[in-house]
């Protein structure tokens, strides 16, 4: 029995429906669930609030259209800050196969200092790399990760290398799911060569061959709850990008599993009237701040051939600091140039020359998470001192790594500062004159906010992703990190989804119907 | 509300002239303008009401504060040419007001570097942008088997 996408845009009237598994997006975590439960015969529903957008049809959008269609509010969402604390763009997708059409791809296992904390500090065992080998196994074959060749290292990538290495740290292969690359650097804005191997190619299309339907452009407004007892989902079908409200959804199921990212799992549950036990519903969310640091040579560049990401620097993690490669398409580096008028034409018509790098910071986790006004959540952010602190030093070794790599000119991610032209004038900059209110910052990675606890107290979920709150109710995505991880999140995400969905699959074929998916 | 005004519109309209004028006498076309100020507007809209008001708040407070940065007591749009340089060269640097700029650059910097003239003046083949099954592809590696 075969599965579908339907798109609610394309639906006359309300839709009433039944499954036995209802899963609220399509994204790392959605997907995995969805595949491992219908593989096993039960009846599952996923829905989606963004639409389908088919790979043949984004691979060949321009960036913007990307944004425009595949990325939550086009790009733009943004924390408030508090404090001294920069402004955050956080980069969601709202499409089928979720915010994994839009990453670089870069893989990470979750680090054995970073799961010795969480066994230590906040009560969770078994989620070391030996634990979970079977479940990293799993998705590292599925969704083919593979180290990242040497020549497939852009010259940007390879120039920041050699300057670090100057300094004295030591760059390392980056691992991505891919196959086939072939380094044209569009990974943020969906490949269009089906290399980088996001879910709506992988675990999706499974789910889909074992009988999984798929309710595009459906936002989850609440979850229904009988008897403390999951008992479905409630939203409306929206009409695209625009989310005009054209009808109502309701789906029947008495296992939930809410996988719609940090920034809306916790919104869905709170809407839902949950988590009024745990202090951290909501709370807590990290987000892995980054800055590019980029750099103009006097000789050619051209960074945007080769792997968007292929190396990465952690000598400095135990400070929380990782550099990893990074770059953008032209429009959308070009709005970091700085200059205007003729300033900023010379250098554009550089941009030839212009080499980037990333700086990360594995952060402490000051954001928040409130009911906004409309549908989207109001984030706040507070950034702790030493991640300010983090964030400047690790921005001034790219920087330094960059001249001693050769660059003319280093433009720095902080708003209202003119380039700086030589090591000496970068090294007398002084981290008070620098308020990270100015600092340009992005978010990736955001988790947390709906964490895993060993009580209901200290978390929504438990081990096993189950609600504190109601039977039949999980959670499987980067909300249920109970601490910021310092690498990315989308391998480790979809590893301890696959956990959360095996214990599921136990726990539920017994029930599965005998008509069952070929 | 999803969407902007046309009178938010025409700032961004002369904030990008300003912006992206090269400099050489020659300013920057029409067409390429009103391309730009389309996506711009299509790119709001979709982008959904927090950031089209996000971005009316932007451009107002652009249009709004010549007054308070060059002390010039008119709106952005009947400054001529040379004062709206002046102006945006010194909002750029302000710590108080870059980031305003630095919004209002980064909307219009990525609808319009993604006109296919725009590239080629820059010196970029569209292909790392544009790739299509019909183009070359950007770097040449040894075949892969899928």
């Amino acid at each position: 029995m075969s599965g579908e996408i339907i798109q609610g845009r394309s639906v006359e009237g309300d839709l009433e429906l039944r499954a036995q598994v209802c899963i609220v997006g399509s994204g790392a975590g959605g997907a995995v669930v969805a595949k491992t439960l219908s593989e096993a015969g039960l009846d599952v529903i996923v829905i989606e609030e963004g639409g389908h957008t088919p790979p043949e049809v984004y691979g060949k959008y321009r960036p913007t259209e990307t944004l425009r269609n595949l990325a939550r509010e086009g790009g733009t969402a943004v924390t408030m800050a508090l404090g001294d604390s920069p402004l955050i763009a956080i980069l969601q997708g709202r499409t089928v196969g979720g915010s994994s059409v839009l990453t670089g791809g870069v893989c990470f296992r979750i680090p054995e200092s970073v799961t010795h904390r969480w066994a230590t500090e906040h009560g969770l065992p078994g989620f070391s790399e030996k634990e979970l080998e079977a479940c990293y196994a799993e998705v590292e074959r599925e969704v083919h990760v593979e180290t990242v060749p040497e020549h497939m290292r852009s010259k940007s990538t390879v120039l920041f290398g050699e300057g670090m290495e100057k300094l004295g740290y030591g760059m390392k292969p980056l691992r991505r799911n891919t196959k086939g690359c072939c380094g044209c650097s569009r990974c943020n804005f969906g490949c269009p060569h089906q290399a980088k191997l996001s879910v709506d190619l992988t675990y999706l299309r499974k789910a889909l061959q074992h009988g999984t339907r798929i309710y595009a452009d459906c936002r989850a407004d609440e979850l229904l709850i009988e008897n403390g007892r999951a008992a479905g989902v409630v939203g409306r079908l929206v009409d695209g990008p625009t989310g005009h409200v054209r009808g109502k959804f309701r789906v029947h199921a008495d296992t939930v599993v809410v996988c719609a990212g940090s920034l809306h799992t916790p919104l869905l549950l709170m809407r839902s009237g949950l988590g009024k036990r745990s202090e951290v519903l909501g709370r807590r969310l990290t987000l892995h701040p980054a800055s590019r640091v980029a750099a103009f040579f006097d000789t050619e560049v051209k960074g945007w051939q080769g792997a968007l990401q292929s190396t990465y620097c952690d000598d400095l993690e135990d400070e929380g600091i990782t550099f990893t490669s990074v770059y953008a398409p032209l429009n959308i580096l070009a709005a970091a140039v700085p200059g205007v008028g003729s300033a900023h034409h010379e250098r554009i018509r550089k941009m030839g020359q212009l080499a980037v790098f990333g700086v990360m910071v594995h952060d402490q986790g000051g954001g928040s998470i409130y009911k906004g006004f409309g549908r989207e959540p109001f984030v706040t952010y507070r950034m702790a001192k030493e991640d300010k602190h983090k964030l400047f030093r690790g921005v001034k070794i790219a920087a330094e790594a960059f001249f001693a790599a050769g660059a003319r000119e280093v433009l720095l991610p902080f708003y209202g500062f003119e380039p700086v032209k030589s090591v000496d004038e970068l090294r007398a900059l002084d981290p008070r004159t620098v308020p990270a209110r100015l600092g340009e910052c992005a978010a990736f990675h955001p988790l947390g906010s709906a964490r895993m606890g060993s009580d209901a107290y200290h978390g929504v979920v438990d081990p096993n992703g189950q609600s504190y709150d109601v039977e039949g109710l999980y959670v499987a995505d980067g909300s249920l990190f109970p601490t910021s991880i310092g690498v990315n999140s989308q391998l480790p995400i979809m590893t301890v989804a696959t956990r959360i969905a095996w214990g599921l699959r136990e726990k539920l074929a017994s029930k599965a119907p005998v008509s069952v998916a070929s | 509300m999803s969407g902007l005004s046309p009178a938010t519109l025409r700032v961004a309209r002369s904030v990008a002239r300003t912006l992206f004028d090269p400099g050489t006498g020659t300013p920057v076309p029409d067409a390429r303008l009103d391309w730009t100020t389309t996506e711009l507007a299509d790119y709001a809209t979709k982008a959904g009401p927090r950031t089209s008001n996000g971005l009316r708040l932007i451009f107002l407070g652009l249009q709004l504060l010549p007054l308070f940065v060059i002390g010039k007591f008119a709106r952005f749009t009947s400054l001529g040419f040379e004062d709206q340089l002046r102006y945006l060269r010194k909002v750029e640097l302000s710590r108080l007001l870059a980031p305003l700029l630095a919004t209002a650059k980064i909307v219009l910097s990525i609808v319009y570097f993604e006109h296919p003239d725009v590239l080629a003046e820059a010196g970029v083949h569209p292909t790392c942008m544009l790739p299509s099954n019909n183009e070359p592809i950007a770097w040449k590696q040894p075949e892969v088997s899928r």
